[in-house]
């Protein structure tokens, strides 16, 4: 059961060899040519996503990877075998420079500012207290010298 | 006076278990999340890269080790298996820790015998056709020995797919199946894709059993099936002794002898063990969200097949 009949094979390769033909040399298929470097099997692709976001993905041909592009990774393929892996993952483009964070310099010269600073895990967030200081600088040396004047001991 | 002193140590003890006791969980919090790994306790992390250098290890070996270990059963399991998967030609399936192929390989030989019986009923009923049908006959496309159906062969291993593979061309299968690395609890897969799921003895090696099942849920198109062949326990007293005999004492011999690897096959026989048994796995099942769920025992429970539908 397990081992296909000769005469069933050759009957497999006939069909194989119409199909090719009559859909005009569609993708390598598993049973012949060298297992090195094998380009992927177009039919594959219909199923492959990013396993870590589950979007589609870009099979690019000249480097035989299959390319995320919103979150910058190229899975390889080794032998014709697609490895969706994250471990195996490679970042396709370099890390963003690290962007000099400050209070002052959100405030300033940061073109984003203060729309992209929403969430409190970027500095800029707290750059949006900045102007609450003057008010509080005033009121602090105000009641300080009121205190002083007013509530002096005889 | 005995009794008189009991208490101060009584008390001294509980002071130092007490002490014990605050540092412990500072401790464990440090600590990694702890798993199974055979009977030993491991990490999560370790768990993971530990089971894939045993299949490592043990891969090009695996189906003659298979053989000799179930004494040829395990053929039988899987053509259950198949027969109660009963694929029609058109069937999507997803084989997942599926390595060697013996699940895909089955498929296709019973896709393919049932496409035969289809072709030979239209043939048959072909005999008296008019000029017009024998004319329009040939303008129909070729002939599909499979219709359509596919099978993709995902294994976290890539040596196990890489024997599957050899095996698949020594055999002479090329159409109708793929192969693919990647990870159970995080398939590469889009949602509802898939007619059948199925993991023959994979599962129990998993680090996450409820996130391979949650992945199984989501790859399944509505109306899918998720079919689970595994270890179970067994449910005869005098069997689980031999069983038990079996396992531990002649399982890693032959391990050592065939495949040169004893530490393997014990941890093999000890994640048996581990295994959650079949009512409770059942539970598993149903919690990712699976309807009619339902399992079968095969050889007094040593082996079940669970199998869910996306609904």
């Amino acid at each position: 059961m397990l081992r296909g009949g000769g005469g069933r094979r050759v009957a497999a390769a006939l069909l194989l060899l119409r199909r090719r033909a009559a859909s005009g040399g569609g993708g390598g298929a598993g049973g012949e040519g060298p297992a090195r470097s094998q380009p992927l099997e177009p039919s594959l692709l219909r199923f492959l996503v990013c396993p870590l976001s589950k979007r589609p993905l870009r099979y690019e041909e000249s480097t035989n990877e299959l390319v995320n592009e919103e979150l910058g990774i190229a899975y390889p393929v080794v032998d014709g075998i697609p490895t969706m892996i994250p471990e195996a993952a490679r970042k396709t483009r370099a890390e963003p420079e690290p962007r000099p964070e400050g209070l002052f310099y959100s405030a300033s010269v940061d073109e984003t500012f203060p729309q992209g600073c929403a969430s409190t895990s970027s500095l800029c967030f707290y750059s949006l207290l900045l102007p609450v200081t003057i008010p509080v600088y005033v009121f602090f040396h105000l009641w300080t010298w009121m205190g002083i004047k007013l509530f002096r001991h005889n | 006076m005995a009794a008189g002193l009991c208490p101060c140590w009584a008390l001294l003890g509980g002071r130092r278990g007490a002490l014990r006791a605050l540092v412990r969980p500072a401790r464990g919090l440090a600590a990694a999340k702890e798993t199974h790994f055979g009977f030993q306790t491991v990490s999560e992390e370790e768990k993971g890269e530990k089971v894939y250098q045993v299949f490592e290890n043990v891969a090009k070996k695996y189906d003659l080790m298979n053989d000799s270990m179930s004494l040829g059963i395990h053929r039988l399991w899987k053509d259950i298996l198949m027969h109660k998967m009963n694929p029609s030609p058109g069937t999507l399936l997803l084989d997942v820790a599926g390595g060697t192929g013996d699940i895909a390989f089955r498929f296709i030989n019973y896709v393919r015998s049932i496409r035969e019986r289809q072709l030979q009923r239209k043939l048959k009923h072909h005999q008296n056709l008019s000029w017009q049908e024998i004319a329009d006959s040939y303008q129909e496309e070729a002939v599909k020995p499979l219709g359509d159906s596919q099978v993709v062969v995902c294994d976290i291993n890539k040596e196990m797919l890489k024997v599957g593979r050899q095996k698949a061309q020594h055999l002479g299968y090329s159409e109708g199946l793929s192969w693919v690395v990647g990870n159970a609890e995080e398939l590469p897969f889009d949602d509802n894709k898939f007619d059948v799921y199925t993991i023959a003895f994979g599962i129990r090696n998993v680090t996450h059993i409820d996130l391979a099942l949650q992945e199984a849920y989501r790859v399944l198109k509505p109306g899918g099936r998720f079919l689970c062949l595994e270890f179970s326990q067994v449910n005869n007293p005098l069997l689980s002794r031999l069983y038990d005999l079996y396992s531990f004492q002649i399982i890693p011999v032959l391990g050592e002898i065939i495949a040169g690897d004893w530490k393997s096959y014990q941890y093999l026989v000890e994640s048996i063990r581990r295994f959650p048994p079949q009512e409770e796995f059942k539970a598993m099942i149903e919690d990712a969200g699976f309807l009619k769920v339902d399992y079968q025992n095969l050889t007094s429970g040593i082996v079940a097949i669970h199998s869910g539908f996306k609904l």
